[in-house]
């Protein structure tokens, strides 16, 4: 049985669970340990905002992005279900580091579009069938101002359908995802976040904390 | 669908109420409600979600940025943004996306983006992607006033993402 930190401590041997040493995870992420070090210090600051226990629990990343702990979000709730790989609930420091790694820009498409794909597989089918679709829709509508239709919801649903569903079964499978991605590459946008190349720049970690040069 | 199904939309109503569109227009126009059939699809839809968008965990101020319901094409947006960066002067770039275009002046860019989700309905994105405060504050305001012409209607819910209550 685990023994959980009841004090979140900075001091660098007492860690909270999760934890993963920065050269691990340099050596198998895009990043460097400088920039693992930087991602850490966004961590901390993200995984106390309101239970100080170094884990980011749900509460804290609606906090992180949308300033409001309590946003209702389908596609929010699905990226911190997909980052909270072990699925108990928080996103461990590990779990951030690794996740984030596949919106680094030279992390492959190919992973890029994989993990999109299981994101929009609401159910966690193997595919992404017509009613997850419609719900999705349903949600993005729900958070702006375009205030369309039930029949162009459907109209732009079946539309979707039709396009992308080319073996004709009712659903999207990975294949049928990766042939949309290649003719539109732009629905990945979203993957990539430039801003993790400058992660030092943003959240330095000074000398004192610093384990290694680069 | 019919022009009186579209004509019933809320987003029909409401373009009415912001602009001078004149309904008898319509009226020998009934691409209206077809989708294209190109490679919009509902993803691209989707892809819009403030939820997909992780720069906000690295951000630590709300970057300017705006949608709006456009009363041209998508081309015509992309169009119109050249124009306008060019009579600011602004460096203009020309994406590989389709119908984008990056706008910079000083430490500012500016990413112009727009799409039509179905046949006349076609929503443009303008967001300051990399700036600094002070500098961002004056090129927005100045920037935006040039687009009020081909605006049908601005979306509320960006500029208020940051107060916006769903629950």
């Amino acid at each position: 049985m685990l023994a959980f930190v009841k004090r979140f401590s900075l001091k660098r041997t007492k860690h909270p669970r999760g934890y993963e040493d920065p050269q691990v995870l340099a050596s198998e992420t895009p990043f460097t340990v400088n920039e693992i070090e930087a991602l850490h210090n966004l961590f901390k600051k993200l995984s106390t905002s309101i239970i100080n226990d170094g884990l980011i629990h749900k509460e804290e990343f609606l906090l992180a992005l949308f300033r409001n702990s309590s946003m209702q979000n389908l596609f929010a709730d699905r990226v911190f279900y997909m980052f909270d790989r072990k699925r108990n609930g928080v996103i461990e420091f590990g779990e951030f580091v690794r996740s984030l790694s596949i919106f680094h820009p030279h992390t492959p498409e190919h992973e890029k579009s994989s993990f999109m794909f299981k994101l929009y597989d609401l159910d966690g089918t193997g595919f992404i069938q017509r009613h997850e679709l419609k719900k999705m829709v349903g949600a993005l509508l729900s958070e702006t101002d375009l205030g369309l239709s039930e029949e162009s919801i459907e109209a732009i649903v079946e539309q979707t359908m039709v396009e992308v569903d080319t073996n004709k079964d009712g659903k999207i499978d990975e294949e049928e995802w990766k042939e949309l991605v290649a003719k539109n590459p732009s629905i990945l946008k979203n993957m990539t976040l430039p801003y993790l190349k400058e992660v030092t720049l943003a959240f330095p970690s000074f000398v004192l904390d610093s384990e290694v040069d680069d | 669908m019919s022009i009186e199904a579209v004509t019933e939309t809320k987003w029909f109503k409401k373009s009415l109420e912001t602009s001078e569109f004149k309904p008898n227009v319509l009226e020998s126009d009934d691409r209206l409600g077809k989708l294209r059939s190109d490679t919009i699809t509902a993803f691209d839809l989707i892809s819009l979600s403030a939820g997909l968008d992780l720069s906000g965990l690295f951000e630590r101020r709300k970057r300017k940025e705006t949608r709006f319901t456009a009363t041209v094409s998508a081309e015509g947006v992309v169009e119109k943004a050249k124009t306008i960066g060019e009579k600011l002067g602004y460096r203009v770039e020309k994406k590989k996306e389709a119908m984008a275009l990056g706008l910079g002046k000083g430490r500012t860019t500016v990413m112009v983006e727009a799409v039509e989700l179905v046949e006349g309905l076609v929503v443009a994105e303008v967001k300051v992607v990399e700036g600094e405060e002070e500098e961002e504050e004056s090129y927005w305001s100045e920037l935006i006033v040039e687009f009020e012409e081909i605006v049908l209607s601005w979306h509320s819910d960006v500029s208020v993402k940051v107060e916006s209550d769903l629950a």
